[in-house]
């Protein structure tokens, strides 16, 4: 085998017959084309004259170039050049197969498997050991090659799932170089192409080998930092390699609701060229954007492109009152003025009376020198304080007074205000004043138990007054903050689930600077981040164990983690993930923080260049493609020209026949076939009328559709399964549909059928944008999809199948509703006949629809109609129970598959019953679930 | 060879017009074969300026009375005639003895040949031209024969006319490339037309030529060219071939040699008129992008008025 770039030649030594090409040259130039020959009955009369002249004859240059491109094209031909040769492997030594496996591999892991699937076939075809190894994983003391049969690895191929982390490369680069046998093996490494911080330690490593294959994935892997919040809005950046190319991504922004977890938004980050970061923007109204529980990359599943999030992000709304009066005029003088400034920043601020601010179910409220409160305002207060709300009071010339009278009540009833963190002393305390004693007070350091710790106190931040509280034995654990001379400044205690805060100075600048300083907006900060439920986002000591809660896998999807996880040091989060710490969300005593792949917006850096010893492939890039056929045809059509050329040379014209020209036509038709683009307007043109004839049937006829998969066997079931079902229709309902239709979703308009089928198979190909978007609009506009995953059969008892995530991956981009199992008694278990399960093929597998909206009281019948165009009818129902398998029938009517054991009869009849019920839910919509109602109607109107 | 001209046959089917089914279907039935009727129509659009011999001789019809001369025979006398005058009166009737008149149609390979711009072979007009000048010849009572064929007996009527179109229509196998003139028993005192292009050799048409001449038959001859051969419309790198492919000759600029060719065409022309005008023949030229009409009424006159 020669090879130049990429390309090779299987029988090289042909190549030598291009050098006779100079020969034939020479040859042809010699024999021009024979003359034409004439029949004419004058030639006697013509016999025995002489030329006038004698001219030499010359093939014609053109026919010269003409037929030794012929003789070239042959001869590459034959020669058999291959493009992308997978050359075969040299040496029988040991094969090792190396598997990045990390994040950055999930998003194409099919690919991937298959590639070491592959590789695998290729060692056992060669009879050659394998060692397999994934170094997504903790390192392991003492690596040895595991050399086993290339059959034996199959199982844990196949079985590989890729980490939440980075590959381990420089554990693996010590661990790999340093195994014994290396040197004989040959290594094929399938990497993804991140340097994940190694610098070609690896690859340096394996160059030790007998032969070094790096296979680069086809599409670099995209990844989210964590979210932040700068400047009050809430953004989030995709990461890449810097490439020229811009690229647009789309981040899907996940929200965990009532009824799990939904999309709340679509956003774009925009990568220019040349940049590896690019910020978006989450713009949503404060109750959703407080519901976001992930940010992932749509049709990137990989733990990199899922960012979780964590109470640091989440915007609080704070609620502020004045017990006084509020005046534009005296802006300064406010009380609210300073809150209102430090508060702006970090959370979102409403103003008002204290039971209106209580409606919007504010995270704090700030009372700012309220001294009373009345009876349901104080119960109102306490119930919320009680369900986590933080309330932070600030003292002042009212509540003093109100401490007064307290103090009065307390003294016989001694009882405590559970809205105050401490009794208050009866009036005031005033330091540095022209009657005081001494000057005024400055802020003693935080300490460790304070919120504030960390924090440091400017000296010029004085205290002329405050309010002094009651001596008790746990004032000094109450105590957050404290003057010089030790009197508090900050108190607060714990009331049920929430917390009350005082500080013994007012909200604006009379008893002292505090409000004027910076110290207050990163104390009111502090504050806010603390308060909803859970604690702060923000990690807690070094040393506190955090106890993993919710763990991603490789592909970004979080589930509740395992009991037995040990829980990490809080210091071990600020760095990256790896096997002891997978990314996830982890809980401390108060903290509750999201460990993400990516805390900061960094580029991804591409890894170092490979070795030169290596050979280097791509994912799917390098299949093997032969190209002599197109050689071959080439030197074919070559030749039909010469033909025609020789042909009009010698004086023979070719006079257009018609039924020559289609016999001509007919035998150039294997040639046509290689440019198809020569005859495609005709056959586009073909198609409209077809699209026109179609579109005429399925607007006139009640038309059931299946979706288009491309595998040709599903196809055929889910047509015949259709047309099964509109015979059982016809011979059993009103509904009489005519032969099914196939649609494919990116060229077909879909509105003209009520229900689509769409069968889900793992090769499907990903909607297009502009498909996914008519799918949204045929669900808006009343269409039902009905979706089969068809594993049933293969799902874990109460889980999912593995189609399911093709499922995902499909749908990614469509506007589905939240979904539910179909509960007792829904419309859709009565429409026709009375069911309560719903099989297919497959017993078992759940059915899933639209949730049943709660029916609020105040919506009218108008307003539910807006809220609900689909008239009841949930627009997508998800199951996996493959129908169209059990309602398949041939053209003879036969059953093509066989359902359930022995028979299958009765299996079969629901499973055509529910085809039924299927259809009739999608064209009656509510008329049916109002006839559920009816016995309840009646009952009523009886009365 | 033989297919093509069942080829041309076809399509003269078609190109007659209207009437072509029935037509097809009598050819089909042998009933009138299509040159036939083609052959008539020509003659149709001739035989109505041409009237009959005007010379006394066997016949039914009356022509003249005449003196009686010495050697009249008795029978002869017209009694009633010479009752009414001294003299005695024979009565003459209007000559009606047929004429012989020999057709020969060149039907070698060379008259097949038609250019490209041309509508019909040589083969074809000669054909035509035959048949037309025997339907002509046949109305008038003559007897015709066509030279070379089994029809060469001469004979008169319908029957004679069906005959000399199957065979015209046909076309026999084993023809050479180039014709010349059959040495037949001509009838003394016959006429004879030959149809041909006169390309063959020299030396095999002339003595032909001279030797009806020489059995003492007149007539005409009709050189019937294409135009191809009369233009020499060639040019570049050609080989010439005969139509039987029997002669070749290549050339490597075909245009240098057109007025060569041309002046030994005019000498042929020369030499055939020579002949004509030595043995009392006459000589046409008629070349198949003109329409037959000319050449029969030409050719009409000719025969006729020599019969006369």
């Amino acid at each position: 085998m020669l090879s130049v770039g990429a390309l090779a030649f299987l029988n090289p030594w042909l190549l030598a017959a291009l050098a006779a090409l100079p020969a034939l040259w020479l040859l042809l130039r010699a024999t021009p084309p024979s003359p034409a020959r004439i029949s004419f009955p004058g030639v006697r009369l013509l016999l025995g004259l002489e030329d006038p002249e004698k001219t030499p004859h010359r093939t014609p240059w053109w026919l010269l170039v003409l037929r030794t491109l012929i003789a070239a094209a042959a001869i590459l031909a034959f020669a058999e050049p291959v493009l992308n040769p997978q050359a075969e492997r040299e040496g029988d030594g040991p094969v090792v197969l190396v598997m990045d496996g990390g994040w950055a591999s999930a998003h194409d892991w099919e690919l991937r498997r298959e590639a070491a699937l592959a590789e695998l076939d290729r060692a056992e075809r060669a009879e050659r050991p394998v060692s397999f190894h994934i170094i997504a994983a903790s390192v392991p003391e003492d690596l040895r090659l595991e050399l086993r049969p290339a059959a034996r690895w199959r199982g844990a191929v196949e079985a590989a799932q890729p980490a939440p982390f980075a590959p381990q490369r420089l554990g693996f680069a010590g661990a790999l170089g340093a195994a014994p046998g290396l040197e004989d093996a040959s290594v094929v490494w399938l990497t993804d192409g991140l340097s994940h911080g190694d610098d070609g330690a690896l690859a340096d490593a394996l160059a030790r080998a007998d032969g070094l294959r790096m296979i680069y994935p086809l599409v670099p892997p995209v990844a989210l930092s964590a979210p932040r919040i700068e400047e009050g809005e809430l953004l989030i950046s995709a990461m890449r390699t810097p490439e020229d190319a811009s690229q647009t991504v789309r981040i899907g922004v996940f929200g965990r609701g009532d009824i799990g977890e939904r999309r709340l938004a679509t956003l774009e980050a925009v990568f220019e060229g040349g940049e590896g970061v690019a910020d978006a923007a989450v713009d949503l109204p404060l109750e959703l954007r407080n519901q976001i529980s992930r940010f992932a990359i749509i049709s990137q599943e990989s733990a990199g492109a899922t960012a979780l999030t964590d109470e640091s992000v989440r915007r609080r709304r704070v609620g502020l009152t004045s017990g006084a009066s509020e005046d534009g005029a005296l802006r300064l003088v406010s009380n609210l003025h300073y809150l209102r400034a430090a508060l702006s920043e970090t959370a979102d601020v409403v103003e008002g009376g204290i039971e209106d601010l209580l409606q919007t179910n504010p995270d704090v409220m700030a009372l700012a020198d309220v001294g009373r409160l009345t009876g349901p305002e104080r119960e109102a207060l306490e119930a919320w304080v009680e369900a986590g709300g933080m309330l932070i009071r600030f003292a002042g010339p009212r509540l003093a007074r109100g401490a007064d009278l307290a103090a009065a009540d307390a003294a016989s009833l001694s009882e405590s205000d559970p809205l105050l963190p401490v009794n208050l002393r009866a009036g005031g305390r005033a330091v540095g004043g022209a009657m005081a004693w001494g000057a005024p007070q400055a802020i003693r350091d935080f300490n460790r138990e304070s919120p504030f710790f960390g924090l440091t106190a400017p000296r010029e931040v004085t205290v002329t007054r405050q309010i002094l509280a009651r001596l008790g034995p746990d004032l000094a654990e109450k105590t957050w903050a404290a003057l010089e001379d030790g009197t508090p400044l900050v108190t607060s205690s714990g009331v049920g689930a929430g917390r009350v805060i005082l500080f013994h100075v007012t909200a604006n600048a009379e008893w002292s600077s505090l409000p004027l300083s910076g110290l207050f907006v990163d104390m009111m900060g502090r504050l806010v981040s603390m308060s909803g439920a859970g604690g702060a986002g923000e990690l807690p000591d070094d040393v506190e164990p955090m106890r993993p809660v919710a763990l991603m896998d490789g592909f970004g999807r979080a589930s509740a983690a395992e009991g037995d996880l040990t829980p990490v040091a809080a210091a071990r989060l600020k760095d990256a993930p790896a096997p002891d710490a997978p990314p996830g969300l982890y809980a401390g005593a108060q903290a509750r923080v999201a460990y993400n792949l990516f805390a900061e917006p960094v580029e991804l850096e591409a890894a170092a260049p490979a070795p030169l010893s290596a050979v280097v492939e791509r994912l799917e890039g390098r299949t093997e493609q032969r190209l002599a056929h197109w050689l071959i045809g080439f030197a074919l059509i070559l030749l039909a020209i010469d033909l025609l050329a020789a042909l009009w040379l010698s004086g023979r014209r070719i006079r257009l026949n018609p039924t020559a020209a289609a016999l001509a036509l007919a035998a150039l038709s294997p040639l046509a076939a290689l440019s198809p683009l020569a005859f495609a307007p005709q056959a586009e043109a073909q198609e409209v009328e077809v699209d026109l004839e179609r579109a005429l049937i399925a607007a006139n006829n009640t038309v059931l559709a299946y979706v288009v998969t491309g595998d040709d066997q599903v196809d055929r079931i889910s047509e015949a399964g259709l047309r099964g079902l509109s015979s059982y229709l016809t011979s059993r309902t009103a509904i009489e549909p005519v032969e099914p239709m196939a649609v494919n979703l990116e060229t077909d308009d879909l509105s003209l059928y009520p229900m689509i089928y769409w069968p889900i198979t793992e090769r499907q190909p990903t909607p297009s944008d502009e498909a996914s978007a008519r799918l949204n609009e045929f669900m808006r506009n009343g269409g039902m999809i009905v979706l089969d995953t068809r594993d049933a059969h293969l799902a874990r008892a109460g889980g999912t199948g593995p189609n399911a995530q093709a499922l995902r991956r499909l749908v990614a981009a469509l506007d589905f509703p939240p979904l539910a199992y179909v509960p007792q008694e829904h419309v859709l278990t009565r429409t026709f006949y009375l069911l309560d399960r719903f099989p297919g093929r497959h017993t078992g597998g759940r059915v899933w629809l639209q949730a049943p909206q709660r029916t609020d009281e105040g919506l009218d019948a108008a307003d539910a109609l807006i809220a609900d165009p689909n008239d009841g009818v949930s627009p997508v129902i998800i199951g996996a129970a493959d129908w169209a398998s059990a309602w398949a029938v041939d053209q003879n009517g036969d059953f093509m598959l066989p359902v359930g054991r022995s028979n299958g009869f009765r299996q079969r009849e629901m499973a055509f019953r529910f085809g039924v019920n299927l259809v009739m839910y999608a064209l009656t919509g509510n008329y049916k679930s109002d006839q559920v109602h009816v016995p309840a109607l009646l009952e009523r109107l009886g009365q | 060879m033989a297919d093509r001209s069942t080829d041309t046959t076809a399509k003269r089917v078609e190109r007659v017009g209207a009437g072509w089914l029935r037509r097809d279907a009598e050819r089909i039935s042998g009933a009138l074969p299509p040159l036939l009727a083609e052959a008539e129509r020509l003659a149709a659009s001739v035989a109505p300026g041409v009237h009959g011999r005007r010379q006394a001789g066997s016949g039914e019809t009356f022509w003249q009375f005449r003196t009686a001369q010495p050697g009249d025979p008795h029978q002869s006398v017209d009694w009633r005639r010479s009752a009414r005058s001294d003299q005695m009166y024979v009565r003459e009737m209007e000559w009606e003895a047929a004429q012989t008149v020999s057709i020969w149609r060149d039907d070698a390979l060379s008259m097949d040949f038609k250019s490209d711009r041309a509508a019909r072979s040589k083969s074809d007009r000669a054909a035509l031209l035959s048949l037309a000048i025997a339907v002509l010849l046949i109305r008038g009572g003559e007897r015709v024969s066509l030279l070379g064929t089994d029809a060469e007996r001469p004979g008169s009527g319908e029957n004679q006319l069906q005959r000399m179109g199957a065979i015209l229509t046909d076309t026999r196998e084993k023809r050479p490339d180039f014709g010349a003139p059959p040495r037949a028993d001509f009838a003394r005192g016959g006429r004879a037309v030959f149809f041909s292009d006169f390309m063959g050799a020299r030396d095999e048409i002339f003595p032909s030529l001279t030797h009806a001449a020489e059995a003492g038959v007149s007539g005409a001859y009709v050189q019937i060219v294409d135009r191809a051969e009369e233009t020499f419309p060639f040019d570049g790198r050609l080989i010439f071939e005969s139509m039987g492919r029997g002669v070749k000759f290549e050339t490597d600029r075909a245009r240098g040699l057109q007025k060569e060719y041309k002046d030994r065409l005019a000498e042929r022309r020369r030499d055939l008129e020579q002949t004509a005008r030595r043995c009392g023949w006459r000589c046409l030229i008629h070349r198949t992008d003109e329409s037959p009409r000319k050449a029969l009424l030409w050719l009409y006159a000719a025969i006729a008025g020599g019969l006369r």
